[in-house]
C-alpha cells in the first residue's frame, strides 16, 4: 500500500464516519417519532436498520486496524484513526438507543394524562437530534469550539430528564400512572438523555481530533512517560 | 531551577556552521536532556549528521569549517582553546552508519580504546571488555570466542562491538548516526533494546532516516530541514518524541512525519 492509498483510506474512513452519522440521526428521528405517533412500522424499520448501523461500525473498526497496522500512522493520521474509531464506537451506541425507543414505542399505551410527558419527551427528543447534529458537524468541520460547546447543548436535556422522573414519582392526580406505564416513559426518557450524553463524549475525541487534548489537557506532560506505554 | 539545568548535557546556543563558504546550519538552539535518547529527523541533506560532529568536533578532519555560537559539553564550551579535543572524542563516543570493527580479535576491538588511555592490566582490561561487552548485549554471545576475529560476526553483532569499543572508553555522550540502516530488522530491534538499557549510564544522540525508529527509540525529538537548496539547515520543532508524533506544533513536520513532504 503507498502513501497515497493510504490518504484514500483515510478520506474514504472520514466519508464513512459521516454516512454513518446520517443513519443515526434518522435512526433516532424516526424512533421518536414512532414513540410519539404510535407508529408501530416505524419503530420495525428503526429495529430493522440497525444491522447496517453495525455493521458499517464494523468496518470502520476493521479498517482502522488495517490503517494502523500497515503504516504506522503519526500526527493527524494517527489522531484521526484513533478519534475515527471511537466516534463510531459512540454513534454505533447511539443507534442502540434508538431501537431500545423504538421497542417502547412499540409496548407504550396511549394513556390519558399522558400528553404533559409527551410534550417534555418531544423536546428532549427535539434537543438531543439538535446535539447529535452539532455533534457530527464539528466531526465534518473539524470544529473543537463547536464539540466542546455540546455539553452546553445538552444541559436543557438533564433538566426536562430530572423533570419527568420527577413528575413519574409525584403524579398530578389526573395524570395517568401505571407503573408499566411510568417505567416505559422513564426509560424513553433515559434513553434519550443517554443519546445526548454519547454525542458529549464524542465532542471530547473530536477536540483532540483538532487539538491533541485529552480531557483539557496534553496526555504527555510526563516527559519519563512514552506514547502508548 | 537548578535541577533542570544540570540535566542538560549538550546545549546548542545560536549555532551557524559552515563548510567553506557555504553555510550549511543555520540558528540551531537545542538542549539534550542527559540519559534520554534524543533523536534527530529530517530528510537527507538538512544537517542532522553535522549536528552530531559539531558536538564531538569530528566535522574539523574534513578540513575548512567554520562554527558560530556556542556548543556546550556539561555547561563547557567544547571549542574553547583549551579544550582537549581527544579527551573530548573519548567522552562523546560515536557510532556510525556502518559497522567498522578494527581488523583484529573481538578482545582487542574492545580493549583499543583503554589501551591506548594507558590501561595495560590484564586483570583490568579483562573486566572492562566483560562491562563493556554486557552493557551492548553481545556478551553471552561472544563470552567463548573473544580471540576469534571481529570480521567473523555478523553485521549486527558487529554494530553492538563498536557500540561495546565505545562504551570501554566510558563516554558520557554516545552519538549515533543511523546506527542500524544496514541492519536487519532483528539485529535493529537489538540495538534499539540495547539503547533503551544505555539510557540510565549514558546520553544518547541518534540520526535516523527511519521515523519509526526515532518514535520507538526515543524521548525527544528533533525535526530539521532545508527550505531550498543551498539553504542551510534548520531546526524546525524540537520537544517530546510523543508530542511530535501526535500533535506537532508545525505544519513543516506534520507535513514531513505524515509522508505529505515535498
Amino acid at each position: 500500500m503507498t502513501r497515497q492509498s493510504f490518504h484514500e483510506g483515510l478520506k474514504q474512513l472520514n466519508e464513512e464516519i459521516l454516512r454513518m452519522g446520517s443513519m443515526v440521526v434518522e435512526a433516532v428521528d424516526l424512533s421518536t417519532q414512532s414513540l410519539f405517533k404510535g407508529d408501530r412500522s416505524l419503530a420495525n424499520a428503526v429495529i430493522a436498520g440497525d444491522d447496517d448501523i453495525n455493521e458499517l461500525n464494523l468496518w470502520i473498526e476493521g479498517k482502522c486496524l488495517s490503517l494502523q497496522a500497515q503504516q504506522q500512522p503519526v500526527a493527524r493520521d494517527l489522531r484521526l484513526l484513533h478519534t475515527c474509531l471511537l466516534v463510531s464506537l459512540h454513534l454505533e451506541r447511539i443507534g442502540d438507543l434508538a431501537v431500545n425507543i423504538s421497542k417502547i414505542a412499540k409496548r407504550l399505551e396511549r394513556t390519558s394524562g399522558a400528553e404533559p410527558y409527551m410534550e417534555l419527551l418531544r423536546k428532549m427528543s427535539a434537543q438531543a437530534l439538535e446535539v447529535l447534529r452539532q455533534g457530527i458537524k464539528s466531526f465534518a468541520d473539524r470544529d473543537a469550539r463547536l464539540a466542546n460547546s455540546l455539553a452546553e447543548i445538552d444541559e436543557p436535556i438533564d433538566e426536562m430528564y430530572k423533570e419527568i422522573l420527577g413528575r413519574l414519582l409525584h403524579p398530578k392526580e389526573e395524570e395517568a400512572s401505571s407503573a408499566e406505564w411510568a417505567t416505559h416513559i422513564a426509560l424513553a426518557s433515559r434513553y434519550i438523555e443517554r443519546i445526548a450524553d454519547q454525542v458529549v463524549d464524542m465532542g471530547e475525541r473530536i477536540d483532540f481530533l483538532v487539538t491533541g487534548h485529552l480531557d483539557g489537557k496534553y496526555f504527555d506532560n510526563d516527559p519519563d512517560q512514552r506514547f502508548g506505554e | 531551577m537548578v535541577t533542570a539545568e544540570a540535566q542538560k548535557k549538550v546545549q546548542l546556543q545560536e549555532v551557524n556552521f559552515y563548510y567553506g563558504d557555504f553555510k550549511a546550519l543555520e540558528d540551531i538552539n537545542l538542549d539534550i536532556e542527559a540519559n534520554k535518547v534524543t533523536a534527530l529527523i529530517g530528510p537527507s541533506g538538512c544537517g542532522k549528521s553535522t549536528v552530531l560532529r559539531l558536538i564531538n568536533r569530528m566535522h574539523e578532519v574534513a578540513g575548512r569549517t567554520r562554527v558560530e555560537g556556542r556548543v556546550l559539553l556539561d555547561s563547557e564550551d567544547v571549542y574553547s582553546p583549551g579544550m582537549d579535543v581527544v579527551g573530548l572524542r573519548s567522552r562523546v563516543g560515536e557510532i556510525f552508519q556502518k559497522p567498522n570493527p578494527f581488523p583484529k580479535t573481538i578482545y582487542d576491538n574492545v580493549a583499543y580504546g583503554p589501551r591506548l588511555q594507558g590501561r595495560s592490566s590484564r586483570d583490568e582490561l579483562d573486566g572492562i571488555v566483560e562491562r563493556a561487552l554486557r552493557q551492548a548485549a553481545l556478551w553471552k554471545e561472544v563470552q567463548n570466542k573473544l580471540k576469534t576475529s571481529a570480521l567473523e560476526l555478523s553485521g549486527g553483532q558487529q554494530q553492538r562491538l563498536c557500540i561495546a569499543r565505545t562504551l570501554a572508553v566510558e563516554p558520557e555522550v554516545i552519538l549515533m548516526d543511523e546506527p542500524c540502516s544496514a541492519l536487519d530488522p532483528v539485529a535493529t530491534q537489538q540495538i534499539e533494546d540495547t539503547m533503551d538499557s544505555l539510557k540510565k549510564d549514558y546520553t544518547i544522540i541518534i540520526v535516523t532516516h527511519n521515523m519509526q525508529q526515532a518514535a520507538r527509540v526515543s524521548e525527544y525529538t528533533g525535526f530539521m530541514l532545508i527550505q531550498e537548496t543551498g539553504e542551510p539547515g534548520r531546526l524546525v520543532e524540537y520537544g517530546l518524541t510523543s508530542k511530535i508524533f501526535t500533535m506537532p506544533d508545525r505544519k513543516e513536520t506534520e507535513n514531513y512525519i505524515t509522508g505529505r513532504f515535498g
